[in-house]
């Protein structure tokens, strides 16, 4: 058993495994000098990336705005309407069943005039003509 | 180590240990050769500038891995909207680490490209913990140090990370 591996055999395997990883990435470490020497790398900037997609976003973008603003039916204001003219529209509510006879005088038909009856006069009782 | 070191020692300290800084530089940097480049050169630069010291209380290399572990962790930071949005679409694909084995079909290079599929799907704890003991040579207290946990994590980290790659690796092989 070694300070390294407390359970060195049932390791071995990986251990073994990691030792091949490490002979084949030892030969693609860069020198040291180069790295120490060398000025520090200066990334690609990033604006034209931006600015690029930018572009080829916004353009289509800009381009449909224009084309909505130019054909798009604008929504016209209603005319102005007469106050003696408005009507509301609930005015159906207000219609009852019936509600002609409150508006109107009723009719009770046309006035006929009748011949006048003349009224029998009375006669002294017990008294009779002869 | 003495923690007062001349520059010259210092120099010669990193230079002996290069290699292994740089494997390790490339696994924080997910084997992105680019910036492993650079986050080792930024180490480079920090240690033999003064900006980070050596307090000797670890090993060196443990002090210089841990190091190298916070400065990739700086600049993934640093890069974190390139890497998460679309700029990832834009960015240049990073350079594949070449393999020795061009024909790759067989053989160690054919293993080694098993073993970081397999590594590459533990969780980022467990790969660092295998990295630094398997990979280093380190002991599970100085992995612990390296990746500032505790020891006992650190082991916990270690076993299940041995035994999910086993696993993988088990797996792979059988598929």
């Amino acid at each position: 058993m070694t300070k390294n591996f407390p359970d060195n055999n049932a390791d071995r395997d990986l251990r073994e495994r990691f030792a091949a990883l490490r002979r084949e990435d030892a030969a693609q470490t860069p020198a040291f000098t180069s790295l120490v020497r060398r000025a520090p790398r200066k990334r690609k900037p990033l604006w034209p990336r931006f600015a690029v997609a930018a572009t080829a976003l916004g353009v289509p973008l800009l381009l449909a705005a224009l084309l909505l603003v130019r054909f798009y039916p604008r929504h016209q204001p209603p005319a102005e309407v007469s106050i003696t003219e408005w009507k509301s529209p609930t005015d159906f509510l207000l219609e009852t069943p019936g509600h002609d006879l409150l508006r109107t005088v009723p009719s009770f038909g046309p006035w006929t005039a009748e011949p006048a009856q003349p009224a029998e006069s009375p006669t002294p009782a017990g008294k009779k003509r002869s | 180590m003495n923690p007062d070191l001349q520059s010259e020692d210092v120099r010669g300290e990193l230079e002996r240990l290069h290699p292994e800084s740089f494997a390790w530089a490339l696994w924080c940097c997910r084997r992105r050769r680019d910036e492993a480049e650079d986050v080792l050169q930024t180490v480079y630069v920090k240690v033999l500038e003064g900006k980070a010291r050596f307090d000797g209380r670890s090993s060196f290399r443990t002090w210089l891995f841990g190091v190298v572990r916070h400065t990739a962790a700086e600049q993934r930071h640093r890069h974190w909207l390139r890497d998460a949005l679309l700029l990832k679409w834009f960015a240049a694909a990073p350079a594949p680490v070449v393999t020795g084995d061009p024909e790759g079909t067989l053989g160690e290079a054919h293993r080694n490209r098993q073993l970081r599929a397999a590594v590459d799907r533990l969780p980022e704890r467990q790969r660092e913990v295998l990295h630094l003991v398997f990979y280093q040579e380190m002991t599970v207290e100085e992995a612990a140090q390296t990746l500032q946990i505790s020891v006992g994590t650190a082991r916990t980290h270690f076993d299940r990370g041995k035994s999910r790659l086993r696993q993988l690796l088990s797996s792979e092989e059988a598929g």
